[in-house]
């Protein structure tokens, strides 16, 4: 029988619901697993083994009473250290907030705690959420539970090992420029990027108040689809919030795609990537073509200002937020994200509102984009999972920063705010997973949920786990 | 406006550094001057777009009530 930590949501809810199975056991579960491979992987910042078990003992009586809450009612979940936790240290992966301990929840938190979730620790991030690698100079590195020697990526990096490792049943995370989807695809999990202003944002540490989102990272579909209604809704304490209705996401679930129209973005496939990733991406979209879905390729040209566009209102906001720690304690940042916190400094207004005004044109080009097409596909990554302290990377016979090979192809999708899901596509033949990047219209999450899910089941990857001798 | 394209140099760094009122090393400046200077050429490829008419995305329609 399988390992109780090893289980997603989905198959774990029914038997706590049925009382057939006890949080408790589940919890002690993900702890036992923490005590025996958090060391190799350094997931988390904090660990609330006391809590965790006082909370599963809670819900094991209420449910037990009779008083349900829901499909993530006993599941253990572990929140990327950015999001302000009641009573609990909230470092936001830093040296400035080490000792922070908020007196209030975000939202989220307090959403999923209202659900019965088990808050089992705070997951490691890339310093204040501002790279893509998660090699943090002050809680160190976390690394990828396929193979110890290279990163889990980042921002999300903790809470995408935490979920590939199944040192927690799902995460959440937050995504600005791929903080969610990239370290899901380089630790081969599922991360959903919904819509901007879809989850409120009240109570996450914020790194660019226009890119942020927060989102689920799960073992599965399924999971981020449940994890979504617990999380999702309109929030006064947000001023992005929306009030656009929420639906049930896990209706969405029903694996199929016939007539569905997926597009291609012509400009990202024609960018550099590794052969095996394009292969699997090509593979993946075959498999769509198979479950009766059309797929051709759409040509957005304005694409190529994405970056320009994307770093400009990144710095700028980001410098911002961090002006008064950055001027008072530079010495306190580590030197990647304090140099790039210091660039933010170095342009105009009026280059920030340039930027603004091509988004505007952005937006307008995939609206006009997604009358052609229901979902668009890319691959998630260009490349596999770097080796740790592997400053550049080759891609298409080119020597590229490695860093911003890694978010090239998911920057553009904050910028247009719509939801974004990575899900797992393949291998390398060096045994690192593979992301795929399904992108659907605002407040269609359920489009893309649909694709995702009935791509995932008929191509199995899900079912492959990391070896953790 | 066109005109020859200029380097950035740690100098017109250390000069909007001053007027952000930051403290930054020479090395510093000498670190971060390619970054800007990658930077603002991207902002300068923007400028090929015809931009009369669009409205920035921070644009804040004000709630109903």
């Amino acid at each position: 029988m399988k390992e109780l930590c090893l289980l997603t949501i989905g198959e774990l809810s029914g038997p706590i619901r049925k009382k057939e199975l006890s949080p408790l056991e589940v919890t002690k579960s993900v702890l036992e697993r923490i005590d025996r491979l958090e060391k190799g992987l350094n997931a988390y910042i904090t660990v609330r083994r006391d809590e965790a078990l006082k909370a599963a003992q809670e819900a094991e009586k209420a449910i037990l009473a009779g008083n349900y809450l829901g499909p993530l009612h006993g599941i253990p979940i572990a929140l990327k250290d950015l999001f302000a936790t009641k009573g609990v240290r909230t470092t936001g992966g830093s040296k400035i907030f080490a000792d922070w301990i908020p007196p209030y929840d975000a939202t989220v938190v307090e959403k999923l705690k209202n659900g019965g979730a088990i808050i089992i620790g705070k997951a490691n991030l890339h310093e204040f959420a501002y790279g893509p690698t998660t090699i943090n100079p002050h809680y160190g590195t976390t690394r990828n539970p396929w193979d110890r020697e290279r990163i889990s990526g980042g921002s999300s990096g903790g809470s995408a090992a935490a979920v590939a490792a199944s040192l927690c049943s799902a995460a959440l995370g937050s995504d600005t420029g791929g903080s969610i989807r990239l370290p899901a695809a380089l630790c081969g999990i599922v991360g959903l990027k919904p819509t901007y202003g879809r989850v409120s944002r009240f109570g996450v540490m914020p790194l660019s108040w226009s890119l942020d989102h927060a989102g689920p990272m799960t073992k599965s579909v399924e999971d981020a689809a449940l994890v979504l209604n617990a999380i999702a809704g309109w929030d006064a304490k947000d001023p992005a919030s929306s009030t656009a209705p929420v639906p049930d996401f896990t209706q969405a679930l029903n694996a199929q795609v016939k007539g569905l129209k997926v597009g291609v973005l012509k400009e990202y496939l024609a960018e550099p990537m590794d052969a095996e990733v394009y292969e699997a991406v090509k593979k993946a979209l075959a498999t769509l073509e198979s479950l009766g879905a059309t797929v051709a390729e759409i040509s957005v040209p304005r694409v190529k200002y994405d970056i320009s566009i994307s770093t400009t209102i990144l710095f700028a906001e980001a410098t911002a937020y961090h002006e008064p720690y950055l001027k008072t304690r530079p010495q306190d940042y580590g030197a990647d994200v304090r140099a790039r916190l210091q660039l933010g400094y170095f342009f105009l207004a009026t280059h920030y509102l340039r930027a603004q005004r091509v988004r505007r044109l952005l937006n307008a080009d995939f609206q006009a984009a997604f009358t052609k097409a229901d979902v668009l596909i890319t691959p998630t990554v260009p490349i596999a999972a770097p080796k740790i302290g592997e400053d550049t990377v080759e891609l298409g016979g080119r020597v590229k920063d490695t860093r911003s090979a890694l978010v090239r192809f998911t920057r553009l999708f904050n910028l247009i705010g719509g939801p974004a899901i990575s899900v797992p596509c393949g291998f390398t033949a060096a045994g690192l997973p593979i992301g795929l990047q399904i992108v659907g219209r605002p407040w269609d999450e359920a489009t893309v949920l649909r694709v995702a899910h009935a791509y995932e089941v008929h191509a199995g990857w899900r079912q492959r786990q990391p070896s953790m001798a | 406006m066109t005109g020859e394209r200029q380097p950035v140099s740690p100098g017109a760094l250390r000069q909007v550094a001053a007027l952000a009122g930051l403290a930054l090393s020479e090395a510093e400046l000498e670190q971060l001057a390619p970054q800007v200077e990658i930077v603002l050429e991207g902002l300068r490829r923007l400028e090929e777009l015809d931009l009369q008419d669009v409205e920035p995305a921070t644009i804040h329609p004000l709630p109903k009530e």
